[in-house]
């Protein structure tokens, strides 16, 4: 069948539904060869208009129930319990697929302080200032680091050095607790002997600190900053004892040779 | 009239109107008045006399009981119009379903024998095999002979998609006329 233009298309279009027969002849005196496509045009619009149907209108009466009104309640339910089969394997799928997080250790709250008869009325902690360098420092104590921030209870480790650099102390230190012994500049680093057993590293890094000017700062993730004493700081004003008591009540030997 | 229409002043307001402060008679009225017009809605989509002629009930059981619902935003007919055509399209919807197993050409002649003497059976077959939306078109153009507006109105679409709607719904009727003419 040949194409027909598309405004000549419509213009079929309306003239058989218009069914005007004055208009329908003055068409085809102009198009002839449009005169069949014109008939069967006709023929289906004459024949779709006549199918209109003619009822006789029953009274109203309105319906007590509606037959269908979009989706019913079971659909909604059954919706819903996919949407939760598929929530709930989503959340299984993932679960499984992901790696399981590493248990973090669980961290005390630092103790509060034994005698608070020392901190009266200085609001927690007393300060000094040093006379000679100006500077702030905390009277007697060292500063508070928690040690039961560990996650596990500290390790004892025994260390017998008759001479080395101080510096090469805290590696094997390191070495033999596992922990990370970060030194600060300005660290002294002489030549010493030390001979510690049954005790744990920060008390042995005090204690050294007590003799060489150097405070340990446990960082509580498994390293330990060791920076240079001030003068005046607890480490270089009190004499040390000659024993330590040990966690456990146990005299420890030490000695230490300079 | 047409200043009626404007000022939303028009027959089919009043007679919501009068409905809606209580008159009964006055959806008798408008039952009275768009009966064909949905009937014959419901009958070209539906395809069936009796589904056409309970969801004629339907659609005025919906219309009597929702009517506060009617925002006239539009006219009082296309939305009555919209009710029909959605709720014919759903019912043949549901009735494809149960029938999809029937062969269509049996269906079509089923429905043949349902119709008057003046029907003729290649229309019918043809529309037997328009979808519903189809159908939808062609009955509000030809047998409701309602304008492309009123037809945009009832279908919820804008004029020129009306218009492509119609014209593709028309085409497709052509073919499958022409096709069972061949």
């Amino acid at each position: 069948m040949k194409r027909i233009a598309p405004e000549l298309d419509s213009l079929i279009w309306t003239l058989v539904e218009q069914g005007n027969e004055r208009a329908i002849e003055e068409f085809l005196a102009r198009y002839p060869e449009m005169k069949q496509e014109v008939a069967r045009r006709s023929v289906m619009v004459k024949g779709l208009k006549e199918m209109k149907p003619d009822i006789e209108r029953p009274p109203f009466h309105p319906t007590e129930h509606i037959r269908y009104q979009g989706p019913t309640r079971m659909v909604y339910v059954v919706a819903a319990l996919v949407l939760a089969a598929l929530g709930l394997a989503s959340f299984t799928v993932t679960y499984i697929a992901l790696p399981k997080p590493v248990e973090k250790p669980k961290v005390e709250a630092p103790k509060p302080i034994e005698d608070p008869k020392r901190f009266a009325g200085t609001g927690g902690v007393e300060k000094t200032q040093n006379p000679q360098s100006g500077q702030l420092g905390v009277e007697d104590e060292p500063p508070i680091i928690s040690e039961a921030s560990a996650p596990k209870p500290p390790k004892k480790i025994a260390i017998t050095v008759k001479e080395a650099p101080l510096h090469t102390v805290f590696s094997l230190i390191a070495a033999q607790s596992g922990l990370k012994v970060i030194v600060a500049p300005g660290t002294p680093n002489p030549p010493v002997g030390v001979d510690y057993e049954d005790m744990t590293t920060m008390e042995i890094l005090e204690d050294m600190g007590r003799d060489h000017g150097f405070t340990p700062m446990d960082q509580g993730d498994g390293s330990i900053i060791i920076v240079p004493a001030v003068e005046g700081s607890p480490g270089q004003k009190e004499p040390h004892p000659s024993g330590v008591e040990g966690v456990n009540g146990s005299k420890v030997n030490k000695t230490v040779r300079q | 009239m047409e200043r009626a229409k404007q000022g939303g002043f028009d027959e089919d307001s009043v007679l919501v109107e009068r409905f809606l402060s209580g008159d009964r008679a006055a959806f008798e009225q408008i039952y009275s008045k768009y009966y064909d017009k949905v009937f014959a809605i419901a009958r070209g989509i539906l395809l069936d006399q009796d589904e056409a002629a309970d969801a004629v009930q339907e659609v005025f059981t919906l219309v009597f009981r929702h009517l506060a619902r009617f925002d006239r935003r539009s006219k009082f007919s296309t939305w009555l119009f919209r009710v029909a055509v959605n709720r014919s399209i759903q019912e043949a919807r549901k009735n494809r379903h149960k029938k999809r197993n029937v062969d269509l050409t049996e269906a079509a002649g089923k429905i043949a024998a349902e119709e008057p003497d003046n029907a003729d059976p290649k229309i019918q077959a043809a529309l037997a095999k328009l979808s519903p939306n189809d159908r939808a078109l062609i009955v509000l153009f030809y047998w409701d002979e309602l304008s492309l507006n009123d037809i945009a109105a009832s279908l919820n679409c804008g004029v020129n998609a009306a218009k492509t709607r119609l014209y593709r719904a028309r085409e497709r009727f052509r073919v499958l006329f022409e096709g069972d003419e061949a």
